[in-house]
């Protein structure tokens, strides 16, 4: 045990956590100058005057932590840390301006709400959302690229570097791998992706907008949400009518073709900017998206057509087809009221729903859930294992797979995925009786589908999460929403950090 | 052993593998060309199971 405690984080872990709250504290109030820009100039002057008084404490905030000085490179366990700790320390820098606009009646209803934006879920906790000021909306909004480009930022400072993709819950190995690369290359490949991604959604989007009808700004201001929103697989919309408010197919599929592209591996993105496609078909991550995508369409066309929802072929496109495909890639959006998702969907749509919010997006997206190469690992691992009874004792069974190069497939790697699905069904597990617990309203399978939404950060809601919940369902959420982003190992690694900095101030030396 | 089953490690870093003489944007363009065309073929998929369900029933 003597020898253990000297194995807490040092001096120099905490001053580099420290000092990357402190950036982050600082780049959140930057940008709140935006919307209050906005807000000013659209004459909202109480918006705008909450997103200065938000900007001000985030800079405050910032001042002491920004004494220490963040290292240009950091540790495997620094960078997980303080991934784990930035989500809550963001989401409450955040919540600052959504509690001072009036909306929320509470801070929790904030911090939550916030929690939703930064970890892309999109959960809606907003009271009298259609009537909310353009600037406090526009910033509830900027969470969500905010929180993809955190998301994309671990994916490229951490998990490329340990055991692929496959989980953050396996530790790099000694050596290279524990020391991070130069975080300005992770920021400006991340924020790249998304900005890029986000304009030309926007861009797109405009013209279609203008055509339908809507006012200049107006147009602007949905075609920059939705681009943000859908690629960013979050799924916040200007209105509480979600995707449906507009009535145009042609923005659905616009939505759909940014919401895929948001659920892609940021690799897989890469490899097909350097033009390295040859093996795109052969990908892992890319079979079993494309199979698990295919099925959980048609088990929610087949749900829609029994249950007698819907019938007809613009029905089942626009409300069926859609849904599935944001609640894969954990976007969330939806051209159907959640009430009718609840009531009016029968069972077996609403439990692919499930399935597909389970599984969610590519490992190494924006998206949540398990991921679809930690699926296909757990796959083949069964497949290896049932092979390995069948054939001789004396038979050497190697199972393979390819995700940017071709990896052996290792006891250590289906470990890694069971782990997170584990955790995973333990936390929608946990997250249903408590929210059964202490309310009245919805069942068992209303409540699996909101702890599912919450854990794989998709945001669909038919009970439980909204304005109206309790604070015990709405903590609940906000944690399932936490540690859904990070993938609980990065969560639980920051709590325990904490735990270990407070009774030795300071650490070692 | 080593994370690839003991056939030694390969150095591979995704985010430097950039394609040398190739301007950015058209690295870009092709980036967003081929995914777009991906999701506009799973979306068609989607599609095409909608129209033969509503035939169907």
């Amino acid at each position: 045990m003597a020898v253990l405690s000297h194995l807490g984080p040092t001096r120099v872990d905490s001053a580099a956590i420290v000092a990357g709250l402190g950036v982050l504290c600082r780049a959140l109030g930057v940008a709140m100058l935006v919307p209050a820009a906005v807000g000013f100039a659209l004459g909202e002057t109480d918006a705008g005057a909450a997103m200065l008084l938000g900007a001000a404490v985030a800079h405050i905030l910032a001042s002491p932590l920004s004494r220490e000085r963040l290292p240009a490179r950091l540790t495997w366990s620094q960078a997980f840390t303080l991934a784990g700790m930035a989500w809550f320390v963001g989401s409450l820098v955040s919540a600052v301006p959504l509690l001072l606009s009036g909306h929320y009646s509470s801070v929790l209803q904030a911090l939550v709400e916030s929690m939703a934006g930064l970890t892309t879920t999109g959960a809606v906790f907003v009271e009298d959302l259609d009537h909310m000021p353009v600037a406090i909306n526009l910033w509830r909004h900027a969470l969500h690229p905010l929180g993809a480009v955190g998301a994309l930022l671990v994916v490229a400072t951490i998990r490329l570097r340990g055991e692929t993709l496959v989980a953050t819950s396996t530790v790099a190995e000694a050596g290279e791998h524990r020391i991070l690369p130069r975080r300005g290359r992770s920021l400006r490949a991340a924020g790249g992706l998304v900005l890029v991604w986000s304009a030309l959604g926007t861009l797109v989007l405009l013209p279609i907008l203008l055509a339908l009808g809507l006012p200049p700004g107006r147009a602007v201001l949905h075609a920059v949400t939705l681009a943000t929103s859908a690629f960013s697989t979050g799924g916040f919309t200007l209105t509480s009518a979600s995707a449906g408010a507009l009535h145009s197919a042609t923005v659905q599929l616009v939505l759909l073709v940014l919401m895929i592209a948001g659920a892609t591996s940021m690799m897989l993105h890469r490899a097909l900017w350097a033009r390295r496609h040859h093996d795109l078909l052969r990908e892992l991550d890319v079979r079993v998206l494309a199979a698990t995508g295919f099925g959980v369409v048609l088990v929610t066309l087949v749900g829609l057509v029994r249950s007698g929802a819907h019938t007809g072929f613009e029905e089942l496109a626009r409300q069926g087809v859609f849904t599935a495909i944001a609640a894969h890639t954990t976007t969330g959006m939806t051209a159907t009221p959640g009430q009718l998702l609840a009531t009016g969907w029968g069972d077996l749509a609403p439990a692919a729903l499930v399935v597909a919010m389970g599984i969610g997006g590519m490992g190494g997206s924006i998206a949540g859930g398990v991921g679809s190469l930690r699926v296909g690992l757990i796959v083949k691992g069964v497949v290896r294992d049932v092979r390995r009874l069948l054939l001789p004792e004396s038979a050497l069974v190697v199972e393979t797979y390819q995700q940017a190069r071709r990896h052996v497939l290792t006891d250590q790697h289906v470990r890694a995925a069971a782990t997170i699905l584990l955790l995973m069904l333990a936390s929608v597990f946990a997250g249903s009786v408590a929210a059964l617990a202490t309310s009245s309203e919805g069942d068992l399978p209303e409540a699996l589908f909101a702890a599912t939404s919450a854990v794989s950060t998709t945001g669909l809601s038919v009970a439980f999460v909204g304005p109206e919940s309790g604070w015990v369902t709405m903590s609940t959420t906000g944690l399932l929403m936490w540690f859904g982003r990070l993938e609980f190992l990065a969560v639980l690694a920051s709590i325990g950090m904490v735990a270990r900095i407070i009774p030795g101030v300071g650490g070692r030396g | 052993m080593s994370s690839d089953g003991g056939m030694g490690r390969v150095p591979h870093d995704p985010l430097r593998s950039r394609p040398a003489g190739v301007p950015l944007w058209r690295q870009a363009a092709t980036g967003i060309g081929l995914v777009t065309l991906g999701a506009l073929a799973a979306v068609a998929v989607g599609l095409a199971m909608a129209a033969v369900m509503s035939w169907l029933f």
